[in-house]
Formats: structure tokens, C-alpha cells, sequence
């Protein structure tokens, strides 16, 4: 056999391997498994309700690896509003928002948003919705009565989140439920400026009925056993941060002297 | 064997020994790396190692290693050379299809966007490819062994000594005898030696000081000064390189030479 058939011959076998060794290559993507990662996500830690507005606390979950974070921001879907988010911790956020009126009627709201940070030294971004529940209630009683000389001291008790102005009292009256008869009667308004801070408290409100032109009084005391009832009707005022929001209230109280 | 083949045998094999040092290859961010190893890819995410064996890798390397060993099997012809810079290139394209193969089942964005329990999550990590010191090496080989295909592996212009010359130069370390005697080795000529005298049909080579053996007509004689040629009626004085290469041709002319030298990638 002479050189060059040698040479033909041993490049034509060494040109097959190599092609059977390629598509053998591609046999073998069967052996390649995709990377499993656990995944950090957002959830809420607690939404809470005070003074300073609704606060949503978000939290990082699955936070594996070298996770820094950031900032971003978060949305309340229901009232549109949005807030830069705050690091209060290496894995919580914390969002700000103003209360509005819409709030008192809602038991959830979706947040929605993104939250920034660094994975490993490069650029993170963990978007996220979330449904969390919400407890805006603005609650206003009567915790106590007491009437003696003519003068009426009304213990009101509350609960709120945001500010509220009691303006004025129209037709108050005390009925003496066990005799059927007034105690006194109001007719018209008794225009009042009771200013209520935001949370849990009790204000005393007090009436001198003898200074009133339009009442008609009764009797200046309580009898000793004897059941009452207070019709109080209001006008209070909402004070939000964006909007007053002024409403009707009737409150009432039913009770029995000298227990 | 040639120098010039040899060279390229040493590249080679400095080649596949960076490759198992070096990665030919490297992509690397911060969270994941791919490293081409002549095994094929060494891959870390997240601090877990993976090792995807690849064929294509294994035989390049193989490849390699043959195109640089088939001049040294090979030698009575050019061919030879031919064969081995065919190898060669198949080698790097085997390479060329591990990329291939690369950007198309490993192939890296530099960024991911993964679905979470809450949303999504999106991450973007650059990364830097770069090629390693084996490759530079391979490039270099293919250059001499395609150097060595065209000038048939004879492109050192120092040239090996001639039979001739280096016998002249081994009469100073080891006598002429001696230095002869090794001269007729690689020529391919028989003799015999009877009492140090180098005996070729009916013609002797001694040193001075052994005696002229018997049953010879020509002699040749080296001395302190000089050498004595005696061709069976005269005498002749010569100098030790004349004498040296009278001796060899004188040998030629008496001794059955062997079979000539084959040319090496004729």
C-alpha cells in the first residue's frame, strides 16, 4: 500500500470517529439536569393600624445565600396608593401609608410591588402580590351617664385610627323608660367641639341642661332604680389625612341607676 | 527522528498537560462558572459542583495526543506529516463542536427570572468569558505542525553533523579506533576485530601500538603523530583526518554496506 492510500484511508477512519463521537455528544444532553434554587419570596409579616396610618411589614422568605436588601416599593391595589419601602431588618420592610376613608370598609387588600436588593454582589428584584387582611374600625359608645343638679356628664368611649371632631348634638333626650316620661328633652342642636386623638380612649362630655334655651327639663336627678335611656344623636367628622368625611351617628344607652 | 518533530511532540504533550492544569475555557459571575477541562465542563452554581462528561472534550484530547504521535511511528514518508495536521484538525474541530455544544444546552444569559411562591423573581448577573493558557498553546501547535506538513519537518537550518564529521569528533574522546568502529556501525558495514584491529575483508585498521596482523594485503595504521597507509607495496603518511576518512571510504569500498539509509519524510 503506498503512502498515500496509507493516508487516505487513516483520515477517512479517524473522520468517522470524530462525526460518531459528535452525535454521540449530543446523546449525552440527556445526563444535563436543570438547577434547582430555592426561591426567596415576599410575604407580609403584619399589617397594623395606628396613629402614624396602616403599616405593612413585608418579609423575605427562603432568604438562602447572600441576599441583601435594598428598598422598592409596594402598592395598595384597592386605593391606589404607593409607598417607598423601608429596611427595618436584614430581611423586613416596612411601607407607610396615609389612612382613607375607603379602609373602614375593607377586611383585605392586595399589595403588590418590588422589592430590591443584591443577590451574590449583582442586581436583585423580587416582585410580589400579596392579599392581607386589614382592620380599619372606627368605633364610638356610650360608656356611662350621669345626671345630677341639671347637669348631664356623658362618659363617650372610642376607638379610632384617625382624629375625630364631635360638632354638635341635636335632640338630645333621656326617657325614664320605667315611669314612660321625660327626664328632659332638647329640641334643636347643642353645637359642641369635642376633638378625639387617633386610638383607645374615653372623653367626658358635659351639658348643663339649666344653661340650654330649648330644653325642656323635667327633673333635675335620677330616681334610685329606675331604668333609663339616652338618645344621643351626633354629628362627628372623619379627620383624614386627605378628606374630612362628616356623618350622622345616633348613639344610645339604655341604664339603671344606683345599680 | 527528526528534531522538528519532536518539538512538535512536546508541544503537544505541554498542551494536554495545561489543559489538565488550565480550562481551555472559562465563563464565570458570581453564582455560576463553566470550566472546559479536557473531561469536559466543570460547573458550579451556588457553591454545588457538577461535572458534565462530553465526549467531544475526551476525543479532542485524544486527537491531539495521535496527530503528534503519527510522525514518530511514521517516518519513511511525508504523509505522514500530511496525516498528522488532518489529525490535528479534526482535534480542533471537535473543540469547536464542545462550543457548539455549549451555547446551545449549557448556554448562560447572565440573567434569570424565576417564578416564586408570591410573584417572581428576577436576577441579573453578568458574567466574563475567557479563554485560558491551553488554548494559546494549542494555536502554537497547530502553527509547527502546519510548518512541519509544508517544509516536510525541515525547517531548523542547523543541520545534524554528517557520519564524517562526528566521527572526526569522537577520535579526540575515544580513540580512532573506536571512533570507526562506531562509524561502520551506522553505515552498515561487517567487520571483525582481532586483537583491537578492525578487520574488513583483506584490509586491517590498528593503532599504532598493536601488532600488523597476519593474512591482510592493505593495512591502515594509526599513530602518535599521524597515520600509515600500507596499500601492499607502499607506504603512505597521512595526517589522523585524512586517515579517518580514508578508513571509512577504504571500508566502503571492502566492506557489504547494509542496506542504504531511508530518507526520513521523503
Amino acid at each position: 500500500m503506498t503512502p498515500f492510500k496509507t493516508f487516505i484511508l487513516l483520515s477517512i477512519i479517524l473522520t468517522l470517529i470524530a462525526l460518531i463521537i459528535t452525535y454521540g455528544a449530543v446523546k449525552f444532553t440527556s445526563s444535563i439536569h436543570p438547577a434547582t434554587m430555592i426561591t426567596p419570596y415576599v410575604d407580609v409579616e403584619n399589617t397594623t393600624v395606628s396613629g402614624e396610618g396602616l403599616i405593612v411589614k413585608l418579609v423575605i422568605i427562603n432568604a438562602t445565600g447572600n441576599i441583601t436588601i435594598t428598598g422598592g416599593y409596594a402598592s395598595i391595589l384597592e386605593t391606589g396608593q404607593s409607598a417607598q419601602l423601608s429596611t427595618i431588618g436584614p430581611l423586613t420592610l416596612e411601607a407607610k401609608y396615609p389612612l382613607l376613608p375607603q379602609y373602614v370598609n375593607l377586611s383585605t387588600i392586595g399589595i403588590k410591588g418590588l422589592v430590591s436588593g443584591t443577590f451574590y454582589g449583582d442586581p436583585m428584584y423580587i416582585g410580589f402580590f400579596l392579599v392581607a387582611p386589614i382592620s380599619v374600625r372606627i368605633n364610638t359608645w356610650i360608656s356611662n351617664v350621669e345626671y345630677s343638679d341639671c347637669i348631664l356628664n356623658i362618659l363617650i368611649s372610642y376607638s379610632t385610627p384617625v382624629p375625630i371632631m364631635i360638632n354638635e348634638i341635636s335632640n338630645i333626650t333621656l326617657v325614664d323608660d320605667t315611669q314612660s316620661s321625660y327626664v328632659f328633652y332638647v329640641i334643636g342642636n347643642i353645637p359642641l367641639s369635642t376633638y378625639i386623638t387617633p386610638g383607645i380612649n374615653n372623653t367626658v362630655i358635659t351639658i348643663n341642661l339649666g344653661t340650654i334655651p330649648n330644653a325642656r327639663v323635667f327633673s333635675c336627678s335620677l330616681v334610685n332604680g329606675h331604668t333609663y335611656t339616652l338618645y344621643l344623636p351626633v354629628s362627628v367628622t372623619y379627620v383624614y389625612p386627605t378628606i374630612n368625611m362628616t356623618s350622622q351617628l345616633t348613639l344610645y344607652r339604655v341604664f339603671i341607676t344606683g345599680g | 527522528m527528526r528534531l522538528e518533530v519532536i518539538i512538535q511532540l512536546i508541544i503537544a504533550l505541554i498542551f494536554v498537560i495545561s489543559w489538565f492544569l488550565a480550562p481551555l475555557w472559562c465563563l464565570r459571575s458570581n453564582i455560576y462558572t463553566q470550566e472546559l477541562t479536557p473531561l469536559g465542563f466543570s460547573i458550579t452554581f451556588l457553591g454545588h459542583k457538577y461535572f458534565l462528561i462530553l465526549p467531544n472534550s475526551i476525543a479532542a484530547l485524544i486527537y491531539v495526543i495521535t496527530s503528534a504521535l503519527i510522525p514518530i511511528a511514521w517516518r519513511n514518508s511525508r504523509y505522514s506529516l500530511y496525516l498528522s495536521l488532518f489529525t490535528l484538525s479534526l482535534a480542533i474541530m471537535l473543540i469547536i463542536t464542545v462550543f457548539i455544544f455549549q451555547s446551545r444546552y449549557l448556554f448562560y444569559g447572565g440573567y434569570s427570572v424565576l417564578s416564586t411562591e408570591t410573584g417572581y423573581m428576577y436576577i441579573r448577573i453578568p458574567y466574563t468569558t475567557y479563554f485560558g493558557i491551553p488554548l494559546y498553546i494549542l494555536v502554537f501547535l497547530i502553527i509547527v505542525t502546519s510548518v512541519n506538513a509544508v517544509t516536510r519537518a525541515r525547517w531548523i537550518t542547523v543541520r545534524r553533523m554528517t557520519i564524517i564529521e562526528e566521527t572526526l569528533l569522537m577520535v579526540r574522546s575515544e580513540g580512532p579506533i573506536n571512533a570507526i568502529r562506531k562509524a561502520l556501525d551506522r553505515i552498515g558495514i561487517q567487520y571483525s576485530i582481532i586483537n583491537n584491529a578492525l578487520i574488513i575483508g583483506d584490509m586491517a585498521i590498528t593503532a599504532s601500538n598493536t601488532g600488523r596482523p597476519e593474512g591482510v594485503k592493505e593495512y591502515l595504521s594509526f599513530t602518535d603523530k599521524g597515520f600509515i597507509y600500507f596499500d601492499g607495496s607502499s607506504i603512505t603518511e597521512l595526517s589522523t583526518e585524512q586517515g579517518i576518512i580514508l578508513a571509512i571510504s577504504k571500508a566502503l569500498i571492502k566492506g557489504k554496506p547494509g542496506k542504504p539509509l531511508a530518507g526520513e519524510y521523503a
